[in-house]
């Protein structure tokens, strides 16, 4: 398989496999909408007209800053990259340095790009008006949650709310249901560093909870944790992407659950392949055993 | 902090608030001070000098906060709160602790000098010292670990707070927001020393802005902090460049209250009208024991500044509080001096300023007692003692009072060796 242009990929609206892909403005949050009427959680931030959970990406150039005045200057990570996030909860695969990581910083504007623009919905990371309500509408989690030395989870999350624009007492009462809906209401009072990994990831998930952000970015969420965390935090994860829309990215190819409505493959700030959960396993020779694992070596290997 | 249940938890600014209040308080209490003699501005400037202590401590705990964000990557991270914001909400706390222990210090001070309100342009001054020392040392916990931006921060404030003001030249000190040689009742702050030291404070602000929040590239940082602040030192330096130790000019005569009796003025500070009436008596006998011992008394008494008081006036300064009867005529006796000629160390006319001190203490009606102790004790270079001097005058007749009195002036103001027969008093 040649790997192919994003733009014009997403412009013919079809997968590589010539599947449909799930880009239709009109399109449903498949993860979200699976039980909706079990959800009391609402966006606080919505406003009638936009869309916040649709990230974009438009001709994207980004480098790592140099940091000597004599270096030379760095390769770009993304270069002419656009892109706009599916619909539903999306899972981007790809190698260590394809850009996962990068790409999540950017639909964060933790980063922000040398040139192009990242958007969420008529909100513009560029323009100064509209970064606040942008922060406010995009969780981020990175891939290592720190704790806030000498504070509790229910404190570190309430200071995530309060970093967030929440007033001080909001933050304080919505933290307890944030750390209820990941399952450490009896943590709630511990410090925060003295969590284990696991629970740390948690906090760090229900940080993202308290402000109740429209679109939660999750990079490398279950990086270094063992098996049985992994499997909890993905459990939690299904929970929650039944109210938010998701955006996780990993390395790890048996993260793919039936959550994910789109599987993205991300190698080298390229992405050589988007499409539905179904059409990525079809990817797999006929005969694999761990259909996940074969279908990414395939695309991964053939684009390298 | 989220609360201040937490803030007080977590935040060693808080931990460490009442050992500081306790320590600083005492210190003011022992601290050797200026007669601040009811003047609010002396009071409160003998206050501040607690700085020196409590600009450390304010730097080395917002460094603790900096190094809390630090190591939770906050700093950085798309928050939509500004950095400004996060960084007050750090500071916050940390600036106002300091800066009540810098009010307990010069509340100490006020007590120990009657007076019921500070200055309000030192502390707004002390203030933003304390920002500054805050910025400074949040700066080093964000960029720094903890282990080196706290050591960092203690001992860079402390050098510029305690030693800069010990150096040469002397107006360094005055950069630095440290007024703890201001000022005498005579004396009001130097405009110009606020006005430096507020650029100096405004620089470090401004650079250690810039080390935090400023273009990515580092070099960039580096250099717009360096030239910040060496732009606000050499703005610091022009301002008050030349200046004396004291960051004074003299105080506004216009409020001098004057009052004529029996062909004598007496012009006192608003501070002293309670002892107006016995400044006056005093002053009164005094210049009577000086008409006696053919010594020349004016018949202005201000206390003004030298440099301000009119021409032929008798200007009068230290006249405490607490001061005695004596300490008032030594004060008389002392305003009466000629003008110090700044000799080289090694070649003054000084003895002769000592012989006079004392002649005109003595003439003015100083006890025995008071004579001994504020000018008894040998005489220096062979010369006899400076109460040998007065006895010997007040034997001598009123020619040769008068002949040792002009030799003794001319004397003080020659920078020569010991003039030993020229002062000597010949009957």
């Amino acid at each position: 398989m040649k790997s192919r242009n994003l733009t014009s990929f997403v412009a013919s609206g079809s997968s590589p496999l010539g599947d449909p892909v799930a880009i239709d403005a009109g399109g449903t949050y498949e993860c979200r909408s699976h039980q909706t009427e079990s959800s009391a959680y609402v966006s606080s931030s919505s406003t009638a007209g936009d869309d916040l959970t649709r990230l974009s990406f438009t001709d994207v150039r980004f480098s790592y800053p140099r940091t000597s005045l004599f270096g030379g200057a760095p390769s770009p990570v993304l270069a002419g990259f656009s892109w706009q996030a599916p619909d539903g909860c999306t899972v981007i695969l790809g190698p260590n340095g394809a850009g996962k990581t990068t790409l999540l910083s950017l639909g964060a504007t933790a980063l922000r790009p040398t040139q192009g623009s990242v958007s969420l919905g008529d909100l513009d990371s560029s323009r100064r008006r509209d970064l606040r309500a942008f922060r406010r509408s995009v969780g981020w989690m990175p891939q290592q949650v720190r704790a806030i030395p000498g504070l509790t989870s229910r404190e570190q999350v309430a200071y995530a709310g309060w970093l967030k624009g929440m007033s001080r007492s909001a933050a304080w009462t919505e933290a307890v249901t944030a750390l209820e809906r990941v399952d450490l209401t009896d943590e709630a009072d511990r410090l925060t560093a003295q969590l284990s990994g696991g629970q740390q990831r948690r906090v760090g998930l229900a940080q993202l909870l308290v402000y109740r952000a429209d679109l939660l970015l999750l990079d490398e969420p279950t990086a270094g944790l063992d098996p049985g965390q992994r499997a909890r935090f993905r459990d939690l994860l299904r929970q929650v992407a039944q109210d938010v829309p998701v955006v996780v990215s990993t390395h790890q190819v048996d993260d793919l659950t039936d959550l994910f409505d789109t599987v993205i493959v991300m190698d080298h700030g390229r992405i050589p392949f988007q499409g539905s959960t179904e059409a990525f396993m079809a990817l797999a020779p006929d005969q694999s055993t761990h259909q996940a694992e074969a279908a990414y070596a395939a695309l991964i290997s053939d684009e390298r | 902090m989220i609360r201040l249940r937490t803030a007080v938890r977590v935040m060693p600014v808080f931990w460490f608030a009442i050992p500081a209040f306790l320590f600083v308080g005492w210190y003011a209490s022992i601290e050797p001070r200026f007669p601040a003699d009811g003047y609010p501005v002396g009071a409160t400037a003998a206050g501040t000098a607690t700085l020196a202590f409590v600009g450390s401590f304010c730097a080395a705990c917002a460094a603790w906060e900096g190094s809390r964000l630090r190591r939770a990557r906050l700093w950085d991270a798309p928050s939509v709160r500004s950095q400004a914001t996060i960084a007050l909400n750090a500071l916050l706390p940390v600036v106002l602790v300091a800066l009540v222990a810098v009010l307990v210090a010069i509340a100490v001070e006020l007590v120990r000098a009657g007076i019921g309100l500070p200055d309000l342009r030192l502390i707004a001054m002390t203030t933003l010292d304390l920002v500054a020392f805050s910025v400074a040392g949040f700066a080093a916990g964000l960029l720094l670990p903890f282990a080196v931006a706290g050591p960092l921060a203690i001992v860079a404030s402390f050098i510029w707070l305690a030693f800069v003001p010990a150096i040469q030249p002397v107006w360094l000190r005055h950069l630095t927001g440290m007024f703890r040689d201001c000022c005498g009742l005579a004396q009001d702050l130097a405009p110009r020393a606020l006005i430096a030291s507020s650029i100096v404070d405004l620089g470090i602000i401004g650079a250690a802005a810039l080390l935090v929040a400023g273009p990515a590239l580092v070099a960039r940082r580096v250099g717009g902090a360096f030239a910040t602040l060496a732009g606000a030192g050499v703005a610091g330096v022009l301002l008050v460049g030349g200046m004396t130790y004291a960051p004074t000019i003299p105080r506004d005569t216009a409020l001098l209250e004057c009052r004529t009796d029996g062909g004598v003025t007496i012009c006192t500070w608003p501070e002293h009208r309670a002892r107006a009436a016995q400044l006056a008596r005093i002053v009164a006998t005094v210049r009577a024991g000086w008409q006696n011992a053919n010594i020349d008394a004016p018949s202005l008494f201000t206390e003004a500044d030298p440099t301000v008081a009119p021409a032929g006036a008798l200007a009068v300064g230290f006249i405490g509080v607490s001061y005695t009867e004596d300490d008032i005529i030594g004060a008389l006796a002392t305003g009466m001096l000629p003008a110090d000629p700044n000799c080289p160390t090694g070649a003054t006319g000084g003895i002769a300023v000592m012989d006079l001190a004392a002649w005109y203490a003595a003439a003015g009606g100083m006890t025995p007692d008071g004579l001994r102790e504020q000018h008894g004790g040998a005489g220096l270079g062979g010369y006899p003692e400076p109460l040998t001097v007065v006895d010997q005058l007040r034997a001598a007749t009123p020619e040769t009072r008068r002949a040792w009195m002009s030799r003794a002036e001319q004397v003080s103001q020659a920078c020569t060796d010991w003039p030993l027969d020229l002062i000597t008093v010949h009957p």
